[in-house]
């Protein structure tokens, strides 16, 4: 492919499978501003951003600024990396040619919508030295015609994922020849796959900016790809895997065979040759992949039926020569898709497909040559990461478009690392890898033990309306996110890319974070005696787990402030507390929770109504200090979803006290015992 | 990032179609000095699609001035004597851009046509995607251009724009 001279410019280092581009005088480019690099995103930055045509820049259930956080983190955060954004400021800036100041904008203005209208997703503008190959300024434009978002809406396009790659752009990469990594040059809308950096990644920032003292802890592999004539092989993506880790990182042979992977943490490693002939071709990688050699097939050290794994050692070089067959290949693998077990049909494509630890899923891969009949069951595997192809799941078929394609279903390890599998197919003469196709990532975990009333998080049965709250891992994002109202009036059941269900219903939230969700359970499974609870983040779901549910499950709120004392308000508004006890004969508000199916009925989400007919529920009945107290109200709090309100007369004959113990009933169900109000 | 778009897209989507030949090309800042842009002049040969003129100027963002070079990974490029055919539209300053990107840039070598997507990072978009610009790759110009007619023809009356 001929270039002028800015394509002279773009030029890039093809040494790795990351991509380093460089000045047409050779110098690479890189940031002097490396370990403090300071940018500003633009105040407009906010959920619900609309266009000028009226369309949703930022869908209103996103939390942009986290997503926009988490990507400059992500690169922060690489351990062997000096690489460091400083924490954004939010500023009433716009790009301005090179003035030095990295905003990053979704704002719909004339100079963004003229340098973003190639019809680009998002674009970085690095200005540079073309001298020093210092880059001075990196403005991000996201296309503010185009619709993202943090939730992984169908048809948006997922923030941190955009962010993340274009960041990569200007900390100096291009894109990488492997499939998993941030970089690659093809991802999809409605996904997050790409929003998490693989070892290749992090291969390119720690060789452009290594962190001192990193260096001798990694190593190398490099060598030669030739032809069996002793022909050098141009253009050759090599991969090395490692099964422990699930790291992949490739290289890209240069004119004369010789390759180097450098950046790879000590370890056993497989190591494998393929032609950028799909889903990599030479022409995504822009100039790096000129006079890309494809006409060889896919080699293995040691050989495609028992490879041969090599010892990385940090701070060292391990040596390793690869021969291939010269010749069209006859079996490549084009692309893959994957979908959870039993979830409904697979959307195949030239890029990574996610699978989650623990987590079984249905895999089909297609390309050409896949229909040889000699490739079976056994002749499918997956390299670096503990995915096992489950016995007689194995099918053949074909795309829509015609193409061969094997289908079958996976399991992944529960403890499997997160990182990236290569898919091996081997026929009776050849092979073909969909390489580092599939990344593993993290799904939402809990247990039963985990789901519990959220006045108490004492872990029991589950009540229609009743808030709960859920422990668990990888629930949603590091920050807390509130749920806020939909349009509908209702508590909205999808908060920053995290659903819930009970039995299918979707659940009102009221917080989402990574370590805890507090949401309220469907009045829908009233009636039921258990319910499958699913938590979704980001498109990944959970397992099921099965939860009882109860008619009703009464618990008063208590404070966290260290004295748990309930939310109890005495008749004259003041909050009941020691010292402050509520009279003999007055009403008192006792905030609960759990009381089941209201009466008119409620929506699920819906707050209480705010004047009769009032929300009641039947069957309340309280007692404070050992005697029934007359209950004047019992339902739901006004205004509030899923709060319970009972407002109980304190008996005459209650004993007074700091500490006078204050029970609700619903049917057979009561609240915890040793709640103490005081009466005086 | 670029939403990937199908043959019938740019086919439809763009203003004109043009097969010629790149005569020259330079850089310059635009008016406003904000960013630098590449401009090709391309003398056209013929008009499959809108106005029909000797030549059209193509400007795709990025490009070298002084010691200052503007670098936007993904933009088409082209050089003098290069054959393409090419898919504009004009955006709000009054320039022609490729439409989807290099997408919209097809070289033609000895006779034969090749999508030029020249590293751009391609994204599926959500919903059905059509024929791939990569599918007519090896086509030879005339193949192409006789089935780019076909969907133009295909179009329903009174959709150019």
């Amino acid at each position: 492919m001929r270039r002028l001279p800015l394509g002279v410019l773009l030029a890039a280092v093809a040494a790795s499978a990351f991509i380093r581009s460089r000045t047409s005088g050779g110098t690479l480019l890189r940031r002097a501003d490396f370990a403090n690099i300071r940018y500003i995103i633009n105040d407009q930055t906010a959920p619900g951003l609309m266009n000028s045509t009226g369309g949703f820049t930022i869908t209103p259930d996103s939390d942009p600024i986290a997503a926009l956080q988490a990507a400059l983190d992500a690169w922060t955060n690489v351990p062997t990396s000096a690489a460091a954004f400083a924490r954004p400021e939010i500023l009433p800036l716009g790009i301005t040619g090179s003035d030095r100041q990295h905003v990053m904008t979704f704002a719909d203005t004339p100079e963004n919508r003229r340098s973003a209208s190639g019809d680009t997703i998002a674009v970085t503008l690095p200005f540079i030295s073309t001298l020093s190959g210092e880059i001075v300024d990196s403005d991000i434009v996201f296309n503010p015609a185009l619709p993202f978002s943090t939730t992984v809406q169908p048809g948006t396009y997922d923030i941190q994922a955009v962010a993340l790659h274009e960041l990569g752009h200007a900390l100096g990469a291009a894109h990488s020849g492997l499939v998993a990594p941030t970089m690659f040059s093809r991802g999809r809308a409605g996904t997050s796959i790409q929003a998490v950096l693989t070892a290749d990644d992090m291969a390119f920032v720690t060789e452009v900016y290594p962190e001192p003292g990193s260096q001798g802890l990694l190593g190398s592999i490099s060598g030669t790809v030739t032809q069996t004539d002793g022909l050098p092989i141009a253009g050759a993506l090599v991969t090395a895997i490692a099964p422990a880790t699930g790291i992949a990182i490739g290289s890209i042979t240069r004119g004369n065979g010789t390759y180097a992977i450098t950046q790879a943490a000590p370890g056993q490693y497989f190591l494998y040759t393929e032609p950028m002939d799909g889903p990599v071709e030479a022409r995504d990688i822009g100039e790096a992949g000129n006079g890309a050699n494809t006409a060889f097939a896919t080699a293995f050290l040691g050989g495609a039926a028992a490879p041969t794994s090599l010892l990385v050692r940090g701070g060292a070089n391990t040596p390793a020569d690869l021969v291939v067959e010269a010749g069209t290949p006859p079996l490549n693998i084009q692309g893959g898709g994957a979908a959870p077990l039993g979830t409904g049909s697979l959307s195949l494509f030239a890029g990574p497909f996610a699978l989650n630890a623990g987590q079984p899923a249905v895999v089909a891969v297609f390309g050409r040559g896949l229909d040889d009949p000699t490739i079976t069951e056994s002749a499918v595997s997956f390299l670096g990461a503990p995915v096992t192809i489950r016995p007689g799941t194995f099918s053949r078929g074909f795309t829509t478009s015609g193409i061969p394609s094997l289908r079958f279903t996976v399991d992944v390890a529960r403890d499997a690392p997160l990182g990236v599998a290569t898919v091996l197919v081997r026929s009776a003469t050849a092979a073909a890898v969909f390489s580092a196709g599939a990344k593993l990532l993290p799904s939402p975990s809990f247990s039963a033990a985990g789901v519990t009333n959220a006045a108490t998080f004492a872990t029991g049965a589950a009540a229609p309306g009743e808030i709960v709250s859920i422990f668990g891992t990888n629930l949603g994002p590091a920050s807390g996110v509130s749920g806020a109202f939909d349009g509908g009036g209702r508590l909205a059941t999808s908060v920053a890319g995290v659903t819930l269900t009970f039995n299918g219903f979707r659940a009102p939230l009221y917080f989402v974070r990574q370590d805890q969700i507090n949401a309220q359970v469907p009045f829908e499974v009233a009636g039921q005696s258990f319910a499958n609870v699913v938590i979704s983040y980001q498109g990944l779901s959970s397992f099921a787990v099965n939860v009882p549910v109860a008619a009703a499950q009464p618990a008063i709120f208590v404070r966290l402030d260290g004295t748990g004392r309930p939310w109890i308000f005495n008749q004259d508004s003041t909050l009941n507390d020691i010292g402050r006890g509520a009279p003999r004969g007055t009403v008192v508000t006792i905030y609960a929770n759990g009381q089941g199916t209201v009466s008119p009925p409620l929506a699920t989400g819906a707050p209480g109504a705010a004047a009769e007919p009032f929300n009641r529920a039947p069957g309340v009945t309280a007692m404070i200090g050992g005697q029934s107290a007359i209950v004047h109200f019992a339902g739901m709090t006004p205004g509030f979803v899923g709060l319970l309100q009972v407002n109980a007369e304190v008996p005459a004959g209650a004993p007074t006290g700091p500490n006078v113990p204050v029970v609700v009933t619903i049917g057979s169900a009561s609240s915890q015992p040793n709640v103490m109000m005081a009466v005086q | 990032m670029v939403p990937r778009m199908s043959l019938e897209e740019i086919t439809e989507r763009s203003e004109r179609i043009v097969h010629g030949r790149c005569l020259r090309t330079w850089m310059a800042w635009d008016a406003e000095r904000q960013f630098i842009w590449t401009h090709a002049e391309i003398q056209v040969a013929d008009t499959l699609k809108g106005a029909r003129s000797a030549t059209v100027i193509v400007s795709e963002i990025g490009g070298i001035v002084g010691d200052i070079g503007l670098m936007v990974e993904g933009m088409p490029r082209y050089q003098p004597g290069e054959e393409v055919v090419v898919f504009l539209f004009r955006v709000p300053n009054g320039m022609w851009r490729s439409r989807g990107v290099g997408q919209g840039k097809y070289e033609v070598r000895a006779g034969r046509v090749r999508a030029d997507l020249g590293g751009i990072a391609l994204v599926e978009p959500a919903g059905v995607t059509r024929t791939a610009v990569t599918s007519l790759d090896g086509a030879t110009v005339d193949e192409f251009k006789s089935r780019l007619r076909g969907l133009l023809s295909a179009r329903p009356a009174g959709g150019q724009r």
